[in-house]
């Protein structure tokens, strides 16, 4: 998957796992140092030498890259260490540190690429607020320097209602969310009240985390309305699904209870049987079908602005 | 933490001097409540105790004036609930209080005082709704104490659905529906199936009595049956009902669902 990046742009992704991660980032690293541009590496040593081993798979000669001064390698809790203090990041500290590095790789002449993942080191340490910080930083570092940013964030230290607002924070901290072309997620839900909630919060996040947010809203109105009628009418638990492709996302709702809805047309006095009538309008398809002897209702939401 | 602590954090609270306070089993009920009643005499308040004659709280009262009101006999003896007699008596507390030189009422209420009524809890839900908007108009501070014991869960919901602040063994509650400015109320937070029992007490308490003007641009989410409550409700609305500051989402629904055609005297405006 080629990466193709503005020269300013200030990327975050997500990834599932390290496989994701090398692919993507690798993939961003191999593109920069192809092209002539200075890569620089912000990163774990043990995601170092999994980057290196991509670029050398490409044909890259990594210790040429590393002395032309190509290839910058810097270690995250090294560099972490160098302007983080007890209270968060020292501002100063990190333009010292990092503009240094920026400056130099820029005075190449050549386009600047940077990978960062201090900010993902910060988060597992339980450091939410320093590792906003520090995107903001990063942001502020942009303002002087000309340089791409990419960041990855594990979703599993991220996602979880407890983070929900934090999430969002890191999303609007960056220019775009670097999201996967195609993805699927599904989870579990018991067939209580407060499922479809549970159920809504997790469909907006990880559209946030697959850099969908544009269709967060209407799929939160499917989702939400799916889950009311497996909780209220199968009264059973129910799985939710959730498809990302090239022109939009699915929904699906799998519950226990083979019997099909009707969706029947809501006559003036009737103020009830109005939650599928809304899905219908809110999707561009929908449909239902038998599946593992209950049954799904599903409903696609079409990408109407690129990049949501 | 701390019973003073606890206490003071009950008054700093947010802007809304009007506290649920859900009472958990082992919690000193009588040191929060006159700790805070303290913090009140400080600021400069008349300090009220209201509760049944048998309430703790009233063993010893600490503060200085406290006025110590039992309810029951003002009130119940005539009857059921009548909010009304109670905020006109609540209002000439409040004026007397000024007279006498002081900020402001400071009260804690022991609400099992409304038990011998045997109130619904549609009347407990529309009393302390209606309490709310008196609180933010007399500039008082009120803490109303509920116990796990004396009221169900699905009371409780409703009434910490109702309050600005809320306080001791519960969660903040995913919706509120409070007094706001100028006679509006204000709706904020989520409403879907896990709010439904107690979002339809709340709002149908808030177009009983006429033109309803609800704030809405706090509301993050609503599903269709919470449109729907809001439908049904406003059909028996003496006056008009607005839903002012809707978001785009908001619009949206209320009119792919068909609410706006069955409910005309609904208006949802941005």
């Amino acid at each position: 998957m080629a990466v193709e990046v503005e020269s300013r742009a200030h990327l975050v992704h997500f990834y599932e796992n390290e496989v994701e991660l090398n692919e993507v980032v690798g993939d961003y690293l191999r593109t920069a140092v192809s092209s002539g541009d200075v890569a620089v590496v912000v990163a774990t040593e043990v995601h170092v030498r999994a980057f290196e081993a991509v670029l050398a798979e490409a044909g890259i000669d990594v210790e040429e890259a590393r002395r032309d001064g190509r290839l910058v390698v810097l270690d995250a809790s090294e560099t972490l260490s160098r302007f983080m203090r007890d209270d968060g990041p020292d501002p100063a500290a990190f333009h010292e540190v990092l503009g240094d590095v920026v400056r130099r790789a820029a005075a190449t002449g050549r386009r600047v690429r940077a990978y960062g993942e201090m900010v993902a080191l910060l988060w597992d340490a339980g450091q939410v607020n320093a590792a906003i910080a520090v995107e903001g930083l990063w942001n502020a570092l942009g303002d002087h320097l000309p340089f791409s940013l990419l960041c990855a964030y594990p979703t599993g230290s991220v996602a979880g209602e407890g983070h929900a607002d934090a999430l969002a924070d890191v999303c609007r901290l960056h220019s775009a969310v670097l999201g996967p072309q195609r993805a699927e997620a599904a989870r579990d839900f018991a067939g209580t009240a407060a499922a479809p909630g549970h159920a809504r919060r997790f469909v907006v996040e990880t559209l946030r985390m697959w850099g969908r947010p544009g269709l967060a809203e209407d799929a939160a109105v499917v989702v939400t309305e799916l889950a009311t009628n497996a909780v209220t009418h199968a009264g059973s638990p129910f799985v939710v699904v959730l498809v990302s492709s090239a022109t939009g996302i699915r929904i699906s709702v799998s519950d226990g209870n083979p019997v099909l809805p009707v969706l029947r047309d809501a006559g003036p006095a009737d103020l009830s049987g109005r939650g599928l009538p809304l899905v219908a309008a809110v999707a561009d398809r929908w449909g239902m079908e038998p599946a593992d002897g209950g049954k799904a209702v599903w409903a696609e939401l079409r990408e109407t602005t690129p990049g949501g | 933490m701390t019973v003073v602590a606890q206490a003071s954090s009950m008054l700093e609270l947010g802007g809304g001097g009007h506290v649920c306070w859900v009472v958990g089993d082992d919690e000193g009920y009588a040191e929060v409540a006159n700790a805070f009643l303290a913090d009140g005499a400080a600021a400069g308040r008349k300090t009220v105790v209201f509760g049944p004659e048998t309430s703790e709280i009233l063993v010893p009262p600490t503060t200085g004036a406290a006025l110590v009101a039992d309810p029951r006999v003002a009130f119940l003896d005539r009857g059921p609930l009548d909010p009304s007699a109670m905020f006109s008596m609540f209002r000439e507390q409040s004026a007397e209080a000024r007279a006498e030189g002081h900020t402001g009422l400071c009260l804690v209420a022991d609400m099992d005082w409304l038990l011998p009524a045997r109130p619904s809890v549609e009347a407990v839900v529309d009393f302390e709704l209606h309490l709310d908007r008196v609180v933010a108009e007399l500039d008082a501070v009120v803490v109303c104490a509920y116990r796990p014991s004396s009221f169900d869960a699905d009371a409780i919901a409703g009434v910490l659905s109702v309050h600005p602040v809320e306080h001791g063994d519960c969660e903040p509650p995913p919706f509120r529906l409070v007094a706001g400015e100028d006679g509006c109320w204000q709706l904020s937070g989520e409403v879907d199936l896990a709010t439904e029992s107690a979002f339809a007490l709340a709002f149908t308490a808030a177009v009983s009595e006429g033109r309803c003007i609800v704030d809405v641009r706090g509301l993050d989410f609503i599903d269709v049956r919470g449109l729907r409550v809001i439908a049904e409700s406003s059909r028996t609305c003496p006056g008009e009902v607005q839903l002012r500051g809707a978001a785009p989402l908001v619009r949206r629904m209320w009119d792919l669902t068909g609410f706006a055609r069955v409910a005309p005297q609904v208006s949802v405006t941005a």
